[in-house]
Formats: C-alpha cells, sequence, structure tokens
C-alpha cells in the first residue's frame, strides 16, 4: 500500500433546521462535525456507529452527492469540498457508491443487464458492439450468471440485486467505492456471500472502499482499518483487529457488547442504554458522555482530544486506559466452535459464494 | 368496538413499506380485512375438556400458494406453557407464513391445511369471530417494522389500553393506569409522558417497546415475534433483547421467536426449530442445537454470523439461493446447496428423525 487515495479533511455537514429569524443565528443540526481520515490505496476503511451518527452524510460527501458545509476530500490528485464548483467534478466516475437498499436502488422498469450497461454508455465506456459483453462479464464477475442480464429487480432475492447494485458501481472501473450498509438489510446468510464477494473483488480489482455499517462484526472480515463514529464525530480509529482485541473507547466496547453471537449459554457484555443524543443540540464536554458508564466529572465539561495511544490507533476519550479489554476476544478459530464444527464448517468455505474468486487469487 | 383494537395487531400497512418486509405486510394487510379460511367450515368450540397437554400443538401444518405450491410443508411442532422456541431460517423460508398461520391471517388465496391445538381447540377449524377475539388476548404477535403494525393517528397509550377495554372491560382510567405501568415495565423513558404521545414521536427502538406493551397487556399464553429486532441497530436489537429475556421470566406467556439470525434466538429461547424451503430440517434444545448442530442447513447458517472473537479471514458461507416453491429439488430440498450431497439426497427426501434426546434433524447423514 503506497499513499493515501483518499483524504477527507475536517468534513463537516451542518443542516439549518427550523425558521430563520431577523437578527437571530439559525440552529443547525450537526450531521457530521469535524471529520478526518485517510484511505490508502487497496484499503478498506470501516466506518461505524448507530443510526443518525452522521455515516451516510460523510460517505455521501466524498462522491459528491453532498456539498460539505466545510472542510474538503481529495481524490486521486482533486480537491472537493465547501464552496467547490460540482457541475465540473461531478464527472469523477473512478468513486462509485452502492446503496443500502437493494430493493429501492434499482429501477424496476430496468433489466439487471440495462442497469449495468447504462453508465457504460453513459461514460462510453466500451464501443457499442461489446457492451453486452462487458456486462456478462460483470454479472460473472459479481458471481451472477450471465443469463441474469434480462431478469427484472423483482425476478431477483435481496442479494442478487446487490450483486446487480456493486456490478453497476464496478462498471464504470472505480478506484473507490463507499458501500453505505450494503449488507445490512441482508440475511445473515447471503450477508455472508455478499461480504465475501466484496472482499474477493476489492482484492482482485486494488479497490479501495469505504464500507459503512452498524455492526461491528460484519466489518471485521473485510476492513483494514475501522473507524467508530459518535454524533457527527470520530472517537476511534484502528486496525481491523484492534477494536475486537483491545477497543480504547467506551463506545466501541459498548458496540462490541451488543452483538450477538450464535453461542449457547454466553453473556453478552453490556451495551448502553437510550438513544444517540440530537445531532441540533448535542451533549457539553464528550459527546458521549450522557450514556457513558465510565464518565467522571471532567466529561461533561471538556471535549476529548484526539490521540494517538500507539502507532495508528487514535482515540478520543479521557478514560482511554481503563476501558476493559472483551472477555471473549482474539481466540482461534478452534476454540470458539468444537473442533467438529470447524472440521464441518471447512466444506462451507470451499462451496462459499467467493469460492471462484478465492481459487484466482490464489493461483 | 373499536376498529382500533385490530390496528394494534394487524399489520395495517400505512405509509410506504419497509423493502424487506413488504411482501409479507402487504398479505398480513390484506387478510387484516378478510375473514381468515378455516379447514372446515364448522366451528368448535373453545373451552376444551380437560388441561391440554401443550399450549400449543402444530401437527403437519401446510399453507399452499393460490398457485398450489407448498410454502410451508407439513411443519409440526409443540410449545409448553411459558416455553420459547425459536424459528431460524432465511428469507423466504416461512417463518411469517407459519406464524400468520398460527394467527389465523393467512392473505386470501392461500389454503391451510394440518391442526393448530392451543389451549385445547384447533385453531384452524374455530370460527373466524372466535379466532379474532383470541388475538390480542390469548395470542398476540410483535412485527418488525413497527411503525407499520402502529395507527400513526392515535396516541401509543391510546393503543395498548385499547386492549384492555376490549378484552378485559376495563373503564378508561384503570386501562389507563395499567398501560403506563406496563410502559414502564418495557422501560420506555417517560412512559406517562410518552402515553399521550404519537408513534412518529418516538425513535424505533421506542416504538418497539411499544408494540411489545401492546402485545403484553392482556398477558396472552403466546406471544409471536417476528423478527422483532432486525429493523433495529445492533445496540437497541440489544436493549430489545435484554428486555424480552427479562419480561419472558415475568409474565409467563409462551412465546415464538423469529429470526434470520441464529445469534439473536441464542440467548432467549428455550428451543430451536430451523426452517428450510417450507420444511423444518432441525429441531431441538438450544443447547444440544448449538453444541451438536446435524443438518448441514444449521451449521452453514452458524458460519454466516460473523464472530467478534476469532482472527480467521474469511466466512464461511452457504453458496446459492432458496429453491423456488413452484420448482423444488425432487429430494432434499438443500441438496443444490449442500456440500454433503450424496446419490440419495437427489432422489428421495429425508424426514425428522431423532439424532439425540428431544433433537430431530431431516438429513440423510446425520449425524454428521
Ligand atoms: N402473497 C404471496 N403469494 C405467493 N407466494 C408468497 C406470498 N407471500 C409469500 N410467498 C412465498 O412464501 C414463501 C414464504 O414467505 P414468508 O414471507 O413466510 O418468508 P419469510 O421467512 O418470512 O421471509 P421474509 O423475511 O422475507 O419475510 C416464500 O417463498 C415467498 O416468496
Ligand atoms: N437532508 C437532511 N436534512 C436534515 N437533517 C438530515 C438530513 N440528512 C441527514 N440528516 C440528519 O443527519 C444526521 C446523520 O444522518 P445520516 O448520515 O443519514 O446517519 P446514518 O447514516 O449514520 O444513519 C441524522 O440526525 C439525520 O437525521
Ligand atoms: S471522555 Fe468520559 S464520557 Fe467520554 S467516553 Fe471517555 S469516559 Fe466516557
Ligand atoms: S440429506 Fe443430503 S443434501 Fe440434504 S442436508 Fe443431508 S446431506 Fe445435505
Ligand atoms: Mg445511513
Ligand atoms: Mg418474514
Amino acid at each position: 500500500m503506497t499513499g493515501p487515495v483518499l483524504r477527507a479533511v475536517d468534513l463537516a455537514k451542518h443542516y439549518p433546521v427550523g425558521s430563520r429569524w431577523f437578527g437571530r443565528s439559525q440552529t443547525l443540526l450537526r450531521a457530521v462535525d469535524g471529520v478526518s481520515f485517510e484511505v490508502a490505496k487497496g484499503e478498506t476503511l470501516s466506518l461505524v456507529g448507530e443510526s443518525g451518527c452522521g455515516k451516510s452524510t460523510t460517505g455521501r460527501m466524498l462522491v459528491q452527492l453532498i456539498d460539505p458545509s466545510s472542510g474538503h476530500v481529495e481524490f486521486e490528485g482533486r480537491q472537493y469540498g465547501a464552496g467547490s464548483r460540482r457541475k465540473a467534478l461531478r464527472i469523477s466516475r473512478r468513486i462509485q457508491f452502492v446503496f443500502q437498499d437493494p430493493y429501492a436502488s434499482l429501477n424496476p422498469r430496468m433489466t439487471a443487464g440495462e442497469a449495468i450497461g447504462e453508465p457504460l454508455s453513459l461514460h462510453n465506456m466500451v464501443p457499442r458492439r461489446q457492451r453486452w459483453t462487458r456486462v456478462a462479464e460483470l454479472l460473472e464477475m459479481v458471481g451472477l450468471p450471465r443469463s441474469f442480464a434480462a431478469r427484472y429487480p423483482h425476478e431477483l432475492s435481496g442479494g442478487q440485486r446487490q450483486r446487480v447494485g456493486i456490478a453497476r458501481a464496478l462498471a464504470l472501473e472505480p478506484s473507490f467505492i463507499v458501500c453505505d450498509e450494503a449488507v445490512s438489510a441482508l440475511d445473515v446468510s447471503v450477508q455472508a456471500q455478499v461480504l465475501n464477494l466484496l472482499k474477493t473483488l476489492k482484492m482482485r480489482l486494488g479497490l479501495s472502499l469505504l464500507f459503512i455499517a452498524h455492526d461491528l462484526a460484519v466489518v471485521k472480515h473485510i476492513s483494514d482499518r475501522i473507524a467508530v463514529m459518535y454524533l457527527g464525530r470520530l472517537v476511534e480509529v484502528a486496525e481491523a483487529s484492534e477494536p475486537f482485541a483491545n477497543p480504547r473507547h467506551p463506545y466501541t466496547r459498548a458496540l462490541l457488547g451488543a452483538i450477538p453471537q450464535p453461542v449457547f449459554g454466553r453473556v453478552r457484555a453490556a451495551t448502553v442504554g437510550g438513544d444517540v443524543p440530537s445531532p441540533i443540540d448535542p451533549p457539553s464536554g464528550c459527546r458521549f458522555h450522557t450514556r457513558c458508564p465510565m464518565k467522571t466529572d471532567i466529561c461533561a465539561r471538556i471535549d476529548p482530544a484526539m490521540e494517538t495511544i500507539a502507532p495508528g490507533h487514535v482515540v478520543g476519550c479521557h478514560r482511554w486506559r481503563d476501558v476493559e479489554p472483551m472477555p471473549e476476544a482474539g481466540r482461534a478459530a478452534d476454540d470458539v466452535h468444537s473442533a467438529r464444527i470447524q472440521r464441518l464448517l471447512g466444506f462451507f468455505q470451499d462451496k462459499a459464494g467467493s469460492a471462484a474468486g478465492q481459487q484466482e487469487l490464489r493461483s | 368496538m373499536s376498529p382500533y383494537v385490530l390496528d394494534c395487531i394487524h399489520p395495517f400497512a400505512r405509509g410506504p413499506l419497509p423493502a424487506k418486509t413488504g411482501k409479507t405486510l402487504l398479505f398480513a394487510q390484506q387478510a387484516g380485512r378478510i375473514e381468515p379460511r378455516t379447514a372446515s367450515g364448522k366451528a368448535t368450540a373453545w373451552q376444551s375438556e380437560g388441561p391440554p397437554q401443550f399450549l400449543l400443538d402444530v401437527r403437519d401444518l401446510r399453507v399452499t400458494s393460490s398457485g398450489g405450491y407448498p410454502l410451508v410443508d407439513g411443519v409440526s411442532f409443540t410449545l409448553n406453557r411459558g416455553e420459547t422456541l425459536g424459528i431460524v431460517g432465511e428469507s423466504g423460508c416461512g417463518k411469517s407464513l407459519t406464524s400468520l398461520a398460527l394467527m389465523g391471517l393467512l392473505p386470501p388465496g392461500m389454503s391451510v391445511s394440518g391442526q393448530v391445538e392451543f389451549e385445547g381447540a384447533d385453531l384452524l377449524k374455530l370460527a373466524p369471530a372466535t379466532v379474532r377475539d383470541l388475538r390480542g388476548d390469548r395470542l398476540a404477535m410483535i412485527f418488525q417494522d413497527p411503525m407499520t403494525s402502529l395507527n400513526p393517528t392515535l396516541t401509543v397509550g391510546y393503543q395498548i389500553a385499547e386492549g384492555l377495554i376490549r378484552h378485559r372491560g376495563c373503564d378508561r382510567r384503570e386501562a389507563r393506569d395499567r398501560s403506563i405501568e406496563l410502559l414502564r415495565k418495557v422501560k420506555l423513558p417517560a412512559a406517562e409522558r410518552r402515553f399521550d404521545e404519537y408513534p412518529h414521536q418516538l425513535s424505533g427502538g421506542m416504538r418497539q417497546r411499544v408494540m411489545i406493551a401492546m402485545a403484553l397487556i392482556c398477558q396472552p399464553a403466546l406471544l409471536i415475534a417476528d423478527e422483532p429486532t432486525t429493523a433495529l441497530d445492533v445496540t437497541v436489537q440489544a436493549q430489545i433483547l435484554d428486555l424480552l429475556a427479562e419480561l419472558k421470566d415475568d409474565l409467563g406467556s409462551a412465546m415464538i421467536f423469529i429470526s434470520h439470525d441464529l445469534g439473536v434466538v441464542a440467548e432467549n429461547v428455550d428451543r430451536v426449530a430451523v426452517l428450510y424451503a417450507g420444511r423444518l430440517v432441525e429441531e431441538g434444545p438450544t443447547r444440544s442445537l448449538f453444541e451438536q448442530p446435524q443438518h448441514p442447513y444449521t451449521i452453514g447458517l452458524m458460519g454466516s454470523i460473523p464472530r467478534i472473537d476469532t482472527t480467521s479471514e474469511w466466512l464461511p458461507a452457504i453458496a446459492g439461493t432458496l429453491p423456488l416453491a413452484s420448482d423444488p429439488p425432487p429430494g432434499c430440498r438443500f441438496e443444490p446447496r449442500c456440500p454433503f450431497a450424496g446419490d440419495k439426497c437427489r432422489e428421495e427426501s429425508p424426514d425428522l428423525a431423532e439424532v439425540s434426546a428431544g433433537h430431530r434433524a431431516a438429513c440423510w447423514k446425520a449425524p454428521l
């Protein structure tokens, strides 16, 4: 991995709410409130947090679906941000977006083939005569048979629709894809297939990804680094294994504690109560203090700065040293499943949706 | 009697249908306006002679589409009083249809057969009016998306209290007090104030708490929760799971908890039933099912769940998709996706057989 292919610098998006009064400043909803990160070539950065914390808004600013209120994005040597003219930059086909809802994001009157072929013709990606060959190639790349080109969205399952959405994003040969909750609406079994597919594609095509989810476990297999977001800000950024083995922010730990696992008799670690506070009037000091089980006096008064606590591990909490590790972290797969289940699961690994891709990688 | 009683229980779809549940809700919505069909026209008395052995005894339940395809194909299970059963399987495998069949809420055009003995009477043979009286009283259901089953034009308090007024003959004052008490029990913050609020003023998690209160207000003998946490964030899901576990011990209702995620049922249920393509493929006590799963589909589902505690690189995934109900494989329904399949699997469909005490699996290769 070389230098960053994308840099988000102090991105913010504030929405005016309520009516404007003469002489009075307007109330602002701080959807995203100063977020910075870098993504290297071929790297996957995951953005994790509860509903409403600003993940989608961040992702949409990267692909210029939303203009930031302040801050900017640097992508492949170009810079766009607050005030930059959108039109000229909109052409950027190198960065693409995959939507959460596989049902709503495809035009119901277009076949899968047409949906994938549309960006090809809009951007003149391939000569007209080769268009269908390319569509067939893209379908196969996402693990669908060519014959699916003729199917309409209602004739596809949720997982298949999501694959078509991915093929459509890949049509423009992007170097960067933002996946906004791309697997959240899918069943666990289909989710596993799509996660394996995305991971395979990323390795094969050298893609960089920003992968958005609300469940830390879901991003685990696909991420190189994970950024945890709360109420418009990042609170912890680390290598992918760190939040599991060594969470240093109470919110990260609370997110881990919420994850159900298929184990009999397991006692789930504590999660947080209540809901995310309103981004219109976020709590003073540390924004998490209203729900934090570890808060002390200073937390409500002083906003903790982001601190680099180890190479590549940044955290914003006054008490990061006191966060307890997860009791069940970092075990070998053999200790988690019985040897019997582990052996039987081995058979599924070979038949996985990504099997072909994995073989290709090995050869 | 106010028509809104039914609204609390039926998933009348108001506003946009959520994508994932649209299919299920759409026909439940139609069903709300249609009398449930009974297998035979003759209604039997609801009261039983002696105490029934099981609270619920489902035998050979079949739901057939208007086109004649089997959607639920011979499902049998039992439930004791106060017991919880998890029903697990991927989208489209028949979980919702099974629960709608129990509730007498199948969409028009579908036919149902088999026996559903509940408190000593066969629900499929009862007069529609009798079943309607049972719903919200002895039988209650929680749906995946609270917004489609709550009436947006009525306060949440009204919608909860209505059950008491209708089924228990409470006066308004008492209904209000008991509803607020229950709202506290489901840990709705500021219960007294929220009583007079409308559903849109609540967050997704709070709405789901209201739904739970609505279902529990008459202390039903059986509560069916169809993916009650699937539309929620993991943190809110965890809060709701904790709440259900607490209430379970408190109220003594039996519960059927439906999910596509084995991890979600692991915490809360006494027994687990795994459905695949309309058939029960494995069923057993929770411990036995998680520690000694026998059906390849169950094992694949288990592997699909990302683990927070391992360092493995890839997720084991089940390849392929569910077969079409109109074109099921001739032998074992899981055969096209099963890494253990052999010749016999292609030709003959396996029946459920006991693999250990109280644990059954339908697989030629079981015990694996
Ligand atoms: N109105 C209908 N007409 C015909 N077939 C239907 C209808 N509704 C559902 N089905 C089919 O019945 C089967 C079971 O559907 P059901 O909705 O019970 O599945 P599910 O497990 O609840 O899945 P989901 O999570 O997607 O709701 C599926 O094959 C589905 O396509
Ligand atoms: N167009 C908009 N107008 C006003 N508020 C918005 C708009 N878009 C998003 N928000 C608010 O911004 C916050 C973050 O939204 P979003 O990025 O969509 O969250 P997430 O994707 O994490 O669920 C939320 O409080 C949301 O209600
Ligand atoms: S700064 Fe204080 S309130 Fe914020 S996360 Fe750390 S301990 Fe909790
Ligand atoms: S019967 Fe055969 S195909 Fe079916 S689950 Fe068992 S091994 Fe697999
Ligand atoms: Mg979002
Ligand atoms: Mg369903």
